[in-house]
């Protein structure tokens, strides 16, 4: 029996702006468009007939294991940047790094199943994204990262999702230790911080700070003034919480009431 | 709602899944470099509004969820389902935890869609490969909102709507994450689903 390919016309194979790679059978690579030569600087010549990590010896596991399971099982598979920073090493037309997804598909029917790879370039993207960032955290790290007081994000479960370096100081936790935690881990009394957050999550923002008693690392009281407001990202919201250490203050307080 | 499946029909399903998904979460470990433990322990088959009830019964309102087709002699919708506020956790997990809060937000979307994909294949494609059967199967996508929009989707199944309803734990990194995986078949799949399993019992006997 002839193994047919599927016809696509080599053209259109060739000027699209996807990078495709037709895997057979037994995953040796059996097409290899325009755009795949350019972004590899491998041509179709030196591809053919050679199987994938062969060509590309670094290609993660996931993807080894999404072609498997389209030949096997007929899967679809979607291997993002998100998760995998380097997937084949390609570059773009002026040499940066081309970031890129990879969806695998099953292409045909038994026996002669192929596998179809399709390389999406999302390096305009993810550079978006990566400049957006960069911006944000260059304002967070102004205002946030360097501020007095302590502030913590929470989610609407009420866990620690974002901690700047002087919540790590007052509560006496690295910052890292404190994310996914919850902030009753943090007071000695959180009837208070309930209410408050209760109200918080229904949109009501508090309209005077409140007196916390926080319960650091080292099993010390720490008295604190929170000020919070609710937030929202994609229809979930989050609550930022500026804790202010009133220790001194109330230590003054009462040196001045002893005296 | 009467159950479709006799007994033998859903301990064989579940331990189907159960095969399924430990496939999963060992491609999971493998990207994670931690220990990712996943495990279905029930699968029931309700109806369309017991399904949205249940839904609606958890904790959050806002769920988020990983939709994929599946075609063949058994065809349906699978998603993959979490509140929303656990996806953030469950991509935290998967990412390291070392990322900042807007890097997981902005991750968020691709790695939810990759992380359903690879567990959703790991339950459909050991199905598929058990019963002796081929499924194709699309690729990922995600969905958020309250429990009745997904299981609205258009265009609607034409002759009566089972979901095959599946609770799933997901524990990563000291997290535990629960879940839930539905698949949405009509009669004429829900048939064919009895059928291969039949036979999958009397092979496995």
């Amino acid at each position: 029996m002839t193994v047919r390919e599927p016809k696509l016309p080599d053209t259109l194979f060739d000027v699209v702006d996807v990078g495709l790679i037709l895997l057979d059978g037994e995953q040796r690579v059996a097409g290899w468009n325009g755009w795949m030569e350019h972004a590899s600087r491998i041509s179709e010549a030196d591809a053919r007939g050679r199987r994938l990590e062969e060509v590309f010896p670094d290609t993660p596991p996931r993807l080894r294991r999404a072609i498997q399971h389209a030949l096997e099982l007929g899967a679809s598979s979607l291997v993002t940047h998100s998760l995998h920073p380097a997937l084949f090493p390609l570059r773009t037309r002026a040499g940066q790094t081309l970031i890129h997804d990879i969806s695998v598909r099953v292409l045909g029917s038994r026996p002669t199943l192929q596998c179809l790879l399709q390389v999406v370039d999302v390096t305009v993207m993810a550079g978006r994204e990566r400049i957006l960032r960069e911006r944000q955290n260059a304002r967070y790290d102004a205002v946030v990262g360097s501020a007095p007081d302590a502030i913590l994000t929470l989610d609407a479960e009420g866990k620690i999702q974002f901690a700047n370096p002087a919540a790590a100081r007052e509560f006496g936790y690295p910052a890292e230790a404190l994310i996914g935690q919850s902030m009753a881990m943090l007071l000695n009394d959180t009837a208070e911080w309930d209410k408050a957050f209760g109200h918080l999550l229904v949109g009501k923002n508090l309209s005077r700070p409140i007196e916390l008693t926080a319960r650091r690392n080292n099993g010390s009281a720490s008295y604190l003034e929170a000020s919070a407001s609710s937030w929202q990202s994609e229809g979930r919201i989050f609550v930022t919480a500026i804790l202010r250490d009133v220790n001194e203050r109330r230590r003054t307080a009462e040196a001045l009431r002893a005296g | 709602m009467p159950t479709i499946l006799n007994e033998p029909q859903l301990d064989a399903l579940t331990e189907m899944v159960n095969i399924g998904v430990n496939r999963a979460a060992a491609g999971l470990r493998e990207m994670v470099g931690e220990q990712v433990h996943l495990s279905v322990p029930k699968v029931s088959l309700v109806s369309r509004d017991k399904a949205i009830a249940t839904l609606g019964d958890s904790e959050t309102a806002n769920l988020v969820g990983i939709h994929q087709v599946f075609e063949g002699d058994v065809t349906g919708r699978a998603l993959l389902i979490f509140p929303d506020t656990k996806s953030l956790e469950l991509v935290r997990a998967v990412t390291g935890g070392k990322l900042p809060l807007e890097e997981i937000i902005e991750l968020e979307h691709e790695a939810l869609a990759e992380i359903g994909n690879i567990i959703l294949n790991g339950c459909l494609a050991t199905m598929a490969n058990m019963l002796q059967r081929n499924l194709k199967m699309s690729l990922p996508e995600i969905l958020r909102g309250e429990p009745a929009i997904f299981f609205n989707l258009a265009p609607p199944p034409e002759a009566g709507e089972v979901v095959m309803f599946l609770y799933i734990n997901f524990a990563i990194q000291e997290r535990d994450i629960r879940g839930y995986i539905a698949m949405l078949m009509d009669m004429p799949s829900i048939a064919a689903l009895q059928i291969l399993l039949d036979e999958f019992i009397e092979r496995t006997a």
